[in-house]
């Protein structure tokens, strides 16, 4: 097992590479640069270039870059001079990871209840409701549930703050609208996986056998299903924490979503590599944590122990 | 200083959503918010004990709070709150008020001010502030290269040599062989200079800080300038001015946090940074060492950092805020009396924050908008008045180029050099013009134009108005939204025909507009080049006499609408709110937006809205 992680990370470090590596020449090659704003006088312009280093030719800025990176420094922003990138990231990450968590909670319990509930009701009352849900969370984007929340259970009902502010209320109507896609995707995957599993024959042999219907799907059923689910909660996982520009927008949370597209219109080169990094960093973890989850949940699984796979 | 990236501010300040809706009355300018004096001198001090607290917000995390590198909106306005210069940003747009000064004389003669330093005024720590504070920032904005350092640079006698004397100019004088070299080799040569030359080089630069004309005598500081400035007063209130304490300096810039983190902030100004808790809120407090603490009112200040105008609006309808700006779609709203009631909120000040949006015109490399009358023919299609009744509501039609309440020498401007310089949608004229422009170009109807315009909804609406209005008179345009910095290259590279753009004043004179359409202006996108014109701009920034400066100013802008140099879209205006228990707050054009060096809150009333 341990080797198999070993392999893995290092796998991990060759990915990161390739992304950075990708990532930095693309921003590059996006016209101009950081300083194009019409308040700075070319010379205050020129001064700047020099002071991050963008007058060296690319592949030398590139080396330099690297070899930072392998020292563990992101370097320092340009649109917000003198702090330094990791700094920035370690200060907003909890803001969104303290949503992140909370959607994703919210998202696996109602949205495995929902699938289950809905495939057991298979074609009844309750599967079209869950199916209503289900269309409704995917296709409502957060740009619209967000604000519609905020209005009816901030302004008017006045029951939440509009905003996140110290207090553990204000985080409920952003942690609903970050998660309500991700559990409109889990209850239909969960509903599909749940009707194969029920229609196997040793669901039938586990009836016939007089087992209830509670220790059907709790002990056959469920445990059967959900394989698929814990597949994509890796990238879901590190795509909720990081947050969304939205969301945060919206309830005016100071995260990490924001800078996914500030960074890159503003081509704040340094922010755009640290956040890069992190998110890809994030999601390789979260993939091979989830790959070792699967060992001890589904036994047939445990292959990656004797390094195959 | 207001403008960042023109459009996106835009969008960011004004969402138009519907169209049409009740048209808006303009109402009356004001600038001050209920009583200020009058009221606070009796009702706020007399029967409140405990703290009285603002709340408020930032429209977006300040990129630094280093004074000396600030331009951006955000920054100034927390600027404004905890730095004082030698002067402040008075109630209105021209006038000031004392600061760390206690006044200035002006000595004509020598092009001199004297400004009077107050033995009272210390910094947060309790040292007092002194003369050595303010020469210290005033060079290290300049050693720093910050954004708005050209207005020490290209004012005090001097200072625009020493701006310049740099290490290239050092090893150009020291090595006649070093111009030879190509920039990679130079960049080379400054990178291994011993340490030597780096001393060298260090007492040249000493030398000629000594011949920059600020000295200090007893308790003032005297500064000379190079050019002529009647404004320059009004500069010293700006954020590059400010004092800056060595020591402290030094100390927090090794410690990396100086300007970035609360603790990098040493306040001389009414209040201090108590918190800063980046992207989420700032906690200021009143500063116990401020020489005019007696006549502040607030304790506290909240300001929670809040991007987007719906949230914002929430905010204030749930009495979170207790005033905020408002958006142009709202505006209706926020006229209506019932709805200021029912929120307990006084009437909306509405004014110019002095930006204007116009049509940029490629006057280097495009034979079709070279053409004066069919720039004029753009120019007189476009129906300023209806853009403003239905899209951007509450904006004013730009009839010139100089801003609505802009000063001028005695009145506005606008007041002084006519209020409209041509006529608003004048479909006639625009077709005389357009048959005349293409009978000299040969032509007998105009290939479609291409309008660069900025990539949000809001940009697309402003344009596609004016599109409308081009079509009527046969002129068909096609826009062509772009980020910013494909725009950007694209207008560098010639490679365009219209182009809308805005800009914003960076010092309280008509010169910060005018200057735009000078040949050598880096921001004059078209390339505008008349020598005549170059002329009036240089007569007007040598001339010591006011008078005749302001002439040469005036007529200026009626070359630039005689020509349609440009074609002028709009003047934004902002509109704020706030409840009725606060008073005094003061909304201005330039410098920092909001300021509540005077306000005061009526925490009774506040604390019983609080409760319901």
């Amino acid at each position: 097992m341990l080797k198999y992680i070993l392999k893995r990370l290092l796998m991990a470090l060759g990915t990161l590479w390739v992304i950075a590596t990708l990532t930095f020449f693309l921003m590059h090659a996006l016209p101009n640069d950081p300083f194009t704003d019409p308040k700075l006088k070319p010379e205050v312009k020129q001064a700047l270039r020099v002071k991050y280093g963008l007058d060296k030719p690319l592949s030398e800025q590139y080396i330099i870059y690297m070899k930072n990176i392998a020292k563990g420094d992101l370097g320092t922003s340009i649109k917000y001079p003198g702090r330094s990138v990791s700094d920035m990231i370690k200060q907003s990450f909890p803001k969104s990871f303290a949503l992140g968590w909370r959607a994703l909670i919210i998202a696996v319990v109602f949205g495995i209840f929902f699938g289950v509930v809905a495939a057991l009701n298979h074609q009844k009352f309750l599967d079209y409701l869950s199916i209503i849900i289900a269309i409704i969370g995917v296709s409502i984007p957060s740009i619209i549930l967000g604000p519609i929340l905020a209005y009816l259970f901030g302004v008017q009902l006045g029951w939440f703050p509009v905003t996140v502010d110290k207090t553990q209320w204000s985080l409920i109507l952003p942690s609903i609208t970050l998660a309500l896609s991700s559990l409109a995707t889990i209850s239909r995957l969960m509903r599909t996986t749940t009707l194969e599993v029920l229609g196997q024959d040793y669901i039938s042999t586990a009836k016939s056998k007089g087992l209830s219907r509670y220790q059907i799907v709790w002990k056959h059923v469920l445990r059967n299903a959900i394989m698929p689910v814990i597949t994509v909660l890796g990238p879901l996982f590190a795509a909720l924490i990081t947050g969304s520009i939205v969301v945060e927008k919206i309830f005016a949370v100071a995260g990490l979503g924001e800078y996914f597209v500030s960074t890159i219109t503003e081509q704040d080169y340094p922010m755009i590599m640290g956040i890069t990094i992190f998110y890809a960093a994030l999601i390789i973890l979260s993939i091979l944590i989830v790959d070792i989850i699967y060992g001890f949940i589904d036994p047939r699984l445990r292959i990656a122990g004797k390094g195959g796979k | 200083m207001k403008l960042k990236k023109q459009w996106a501010m835009l969008l960011a300040v004004v969402i138009v959503l519907g169209v049409a809706l009740t048209a808006c009355g303009k109402k009356e300018d004001t600038q001050t918010v209920g009583e200020a004096g009058q009221q606070t001198e009796q009702n706020g001090a007399s029967d409140y004990e405990g703290e009285k607290v603002l709340d408020y917000y930032l429209s977006s995390e300040p990129q630094t709070l280093d004074p000396q590198q600030m331009w951006g909106q955000p920054d100034i306005q927390v600027e404004n709150m905890f730095m004082e210069g030698l002067m402040r940003f008075g109630k209105d747009d021209s006038s000031l008020e004392p600061g760390v000064a206690k006044g200035y004389t002006y000595d004509e003669a020598t092009n001199t001010y004297t400004f009077e330093l107050r033995e009272d005024a210390k910094w947060a720590d309790g040292t007092p502030v002194t003369a050595d504070d303010f020469f210290f920032a005033w060079r290290l904005a300049i050693d720093t290269s910050g954004a708005y350092s050209f207005l020490i640079a290209d004012y005090i006698e001097g200072a625009a040599d020493y701006a310049a004397y740099d290490k290239v100019a050092f090893l150009t004088e020291k090595d006649a062989n070093f111009e030879k070299l190509n920039e990679e080799e130079q960049g080379a040569r400054i990178e291994a200079m011993t340490e030597e030359e780096l001393n060298a080089f260090q007492a040249k630069k000493d030398e000629l800080w000594k011949n920059v004309k600020a000295v200090a005598e007893g308790n003032t500081i005297s500064i000379t300038l190079a050019v002529p400035a009647p404004y320059f007063p009004n500069l010293t209130a700006f954020a590059v001015y400010a004092p800056v304490k060595e020591e402290f300096y030094n100390e927090q810039s090794a410690a990396n946090k100086y300007g970035i983190e609360a603790e990098g902030l040493l306040a001389n100004g009414p209040w201090k940074v108590a918190e800063w808790v980046h992207k989420d809120y700032f906690k200021l407090v009143k500063n116990e060492n401020y020489w005019n603490k007696d006549n502040i009112h607030i304790d506290v200040i909240n300001m929670k950092i809040v991007n987007d105008v719906e949230t914002r609006t929430n905010l204030l309808k749930t009495g979170v805020l207790d005033g905020s700006a408002i958006q142009s779609k709202d505006v209706p709203d926020f006229e209506d009396v019932a709805i200021l009631d029912e929120l307990n909120l006084q009437p909306m000040i509405n004014r110019s924050d002095f930006s204007i949006f116009y049509v940029d015109f490629n006057h280097f490399d495009n034979p079709i908008t070279q053409n004066a009358n069919i720039r004029k023919a753009l120019m007189y299609a476009m129906d300023r008045t209806s853009f403003v009744e239905k899209i951007n509501i509450g904006d004013r039609p730009a009839l010139a180029i100089v801003p609505e309440d802009f000063p001028g020498l005695e009145k506005t401007f606008r007041e002084e050099n006519e209020m409209e310089l041509f006529e608003d949608n004048n479909k006639e004229k625009a077709k005389e013009y357009l048959a005349a422009g293409l009978k000299e170009l040969g032509m007998t109807e105009l290939p479609t134009l291409d309008l660069l315009i900025g990539d949000g909804d809001i940009d697309q609406k402003v344009a596609e108005k004016f599109q409308a209005d081009w079509k009527e008179i046969g002129i068909n345009v096609n826009l062509v939204p772009l980020p910013w910095a494909e725009r950007l290259t694209r207008l560098q590279n010639g490679d365009f025909g219209m182009s809308a753009s805005g800009w914003g004043p960076d010092y309280p004179d008509a010169m910060t507009f005018l200057e735009l359409f000078e040949s050598v202006n880096p921001n004059n996108n078209g390339r505008y080049n008349n020598p005549g014109y170059d002329k009036l701009i240089q007569a007007a920034k040598t001339e010591r006499d006011a008078q005749t400066r302001i002439q040469y100013l005036y007529e200026a802008e009626k070359i630039l609408i005689e020509d349609a140099v440009v074609a002028p879209m709009y003047f934004r205006n902002v509109h704020f709110t706030f409840k009725n228990y606060v008073t005094g707050v003061v909304i201005r054009g330039v410098g920092a937006t909001t300021d509540f060096y005077w306000a005061d809150i009526d925490m009774n009333a506040k604390n019983i809205e609080k409760q319901k």
